[in-house]
């Protein structure tokens, strides 16, 4: 009888002890995926920044494609400016845009033509969105629900700053089976896309001077064996709780019609400056060529 | 100890000498070949291998750990306990000198062992099976890893054996046990979805806690903490169960 008592005693003890223990290192709470959500918000109510963004496409390790922007937005003014330059191939395709007091401006390199367009239409949207707090709340719950249980892979370290630091890495079957077969098809279509249609027409006549063929023809064709082997997150969390730099990276693997395999790393890099410090760029159109970009959409 | 081996042995005697249980085993060692085709299918008419050779193991314990699995200890369960008192055949157990303490515990060792054995053929047949589908890398690395996950799903798996043992001491029927646990099974599951924050305290939770130990960015402190908390959740709970099954009239 004593023994009885003694076993249930023990084994109650030892396995509330270790429940607690569980509790204790808040188990139920994803912790790095909570600090990353936070940082978004609190990134996301800036009211002016600077953001560099650079866009990568690595075969086996050789760059096909690199995309850098700089883009600095300000909400005070509702202005944003910024330059992109593509690098595919040979000569690097660089790029102006700004948005100024309800007009949008884009200039390519090669030109000395500003397309203005006056619409309205997006400075609207974009003023009048809702910023219903229930709406993001329940949207949030969406989010939530969907990401699922993979919210306990994202990891979380402190940096002796006060930042942190948020990683999430998913390979071969971690990436749920359907994300996998979805992206793989998707991943497929851009690849094999028939350069007719991605670009518009000849070269010279896309508005813009942006060669779309130039950068299809850069990518490597997979046609067998496609899949995303590995997605892979990591940003840096200032000590303002404001992302201040994120990496994500797809690999996708597979091979092209002569059975060559390839590795393809898709690669996003997000840089954040100048928080609440930055002034947007503006353009003085007097005295320069320039042209309506309405009329070139309907011309389409 | 020789009395808790001798009863879990009789124990596991009458478990395999069930038809059900010869079929859940038999269908374990099928669904990785009955999946085969239509995954071939899918991947070979799109040119795409969203499911590789050496993910394909992981992509069947998935679903081993989560339906089939917990299907064969629900059914283990309410038959070993609920089963046996409803129809008083517990009593030509416990009338031989053996201690309740022992033979609940020789009980629980042989459901348990029954989902380790099918953890195992899980893993050896879709082992075999992904020889069949495309490989993108290094099939080694992947078996030892899918092993290792196999392995480590033994523990969510113990706990839910022991939560469903105590479930099967407040039922007479096993059939009545079974339909609750299925029940109870889903519900958890499904709280994963729409309060994925509660959801997180329970066990059923923690069926995939594999993905945390192959190559993902988890820390050691995360696997401790699961780790922790399911041991800590079968203990608990097989002691809950050992209570009741010590009180109950028969």
């Amino acid at each position: 009888m004593k023994k009885k008592v003694m076993f249930i005693g023990a084994g109650l003890t030892i396995g509330s002890a270790l429940l607690v223990t569980s509790a204790f290192a808040n188990m139920g709470g994803a912790d790095g995926y909570e600090a990353y959500k936070s940082a978004i918000k609190q990134t996301a109510s800036v009211a002016s920044a600077t953001h560099g963004i650079t866009l990568s496409v690595q075969d086996n390790g050789n760059e096909l494609i690199s995309a850098t922007t700089t883009v600095k937005s300000s909400e005070t003014d509702g202005g944003v400016s910024g330059q992109a330059v593509i690098r595919a191939g040979a000569e690097p395709q660089t790029f102006d845009f700004y948005d100024q007091a309800g007009e949008q401006v884009f200039k390519a390199g090669g030109s000395d033509t500003y397309y203005v367009g006056s619409n309205a239409d997006w400075s609207d949207r974009r003023d009048h969105a809702p910023k219903d707090a229930a709406f993001g709340k329940e949207m949030e719950n969406v989010v939530d629900a969907l990401v699922g249980n993979l919210k306990n892979q994202v990891a979380l370290s402190r940096s002796s700053d006060g930042g942190q630091t948020v990683d999430l890495k998913l390979t071969g079957s971690q990436i749920p089976a359907a994300a996998n077969i979805i992206g793989s098809i998707l991943a497929k279509q851009a690849m094999n896309a028939h350069p007719e249609q991605a670009g518009q027409g000849t070269p010279g006549s896309n508005p813009f001077g942006l060669d779309v063929r130039q950068i299809a023809a850069a990518l490597p064709k997979l046609t067998d064996d496609i899949k995303i082997a590995e997605v892979a997150l990591h940003a840096e969390i200032d000590g303002s709780n404001y992302l201040s730099s994120q990496k994500v990276d797809f690999t996708i693997t597979g091979k092209d019609a002569s059975g060559l395999a390839h590795k393809v790393v898709v690669g996003a890099d997000m840089a954040l400056s100048n928080i609440d410090a930055t002034t947007p760029d503006r353009i003085d159109l007097s005295g320069k060529k320039t042209e309506a970009m309405k009329e070139w959409h309907r011309g389409r | 100890m020789n009395l808790l081996l001798s009863s879990t042995i009789n124990e596991w005697t009458k478990l395999r000498s069930r038809k059900k249980t010869v079929f859940f085993l038999a269908l374990i060692a099928l669904l990785p070949f009955l999946g085969l085709p239509a995954v071939m299918k899918l991947q070979g008419g799109f040119g795409i291998a969203a499911i590789a050779g050496s993910d394909y193991p992981i992509t069947v314990l998935n679903l081993l750990a989560s339906f089939v699995l917990p299907l064969l200890i629900f059914m283990s369960a309410a038959d070993m306990f609920s089963g046996e008192f409803g129809d008083k055949t517990i009593r030509s157990v416990l009338a031989r000198p053996v201690s309740r303490f022992k033979i609940f515990f020789a009980k629980l060792i042989a459901a348990f062992s029954l989902v380790a054995a099918g953890l195992l053929l899980g893993w050896i047949s879709s082992a075999i099976a992904s020889f069949f589908l495309p490989h993108a890398d290094g099939l080694p690395r992947a078996l030892a890893e899918s092993a290792l996950a196999h392995a480590v799903t033994a523990l969510p798996l113990f706990a839910i054996c022991a939560a469903a043992v105590v479930v099967a001491m407040f039922f007479k029927h096993a059939s009545g046990a079974l339909a609750i646990c299925i029940l109870v099974y889903a519900a958890a599951k499904l709280l994963g979805f729409v309060l994925p924050q509660y959801a997180a305290w329970l066990p059923t939770a923690y069926m995939d806690w594999h993905e945390l130990w192959i190559g993902s960015a988890a820390t050691a402190g995360r696997i401790a903490t699961v780790f922790s908390y399911l041991l800590g959740c079968g203990i608990v709970l097989s002691t809950l169960g050992y209570c009741a099954f010590d009180k109950k009239e028969v």
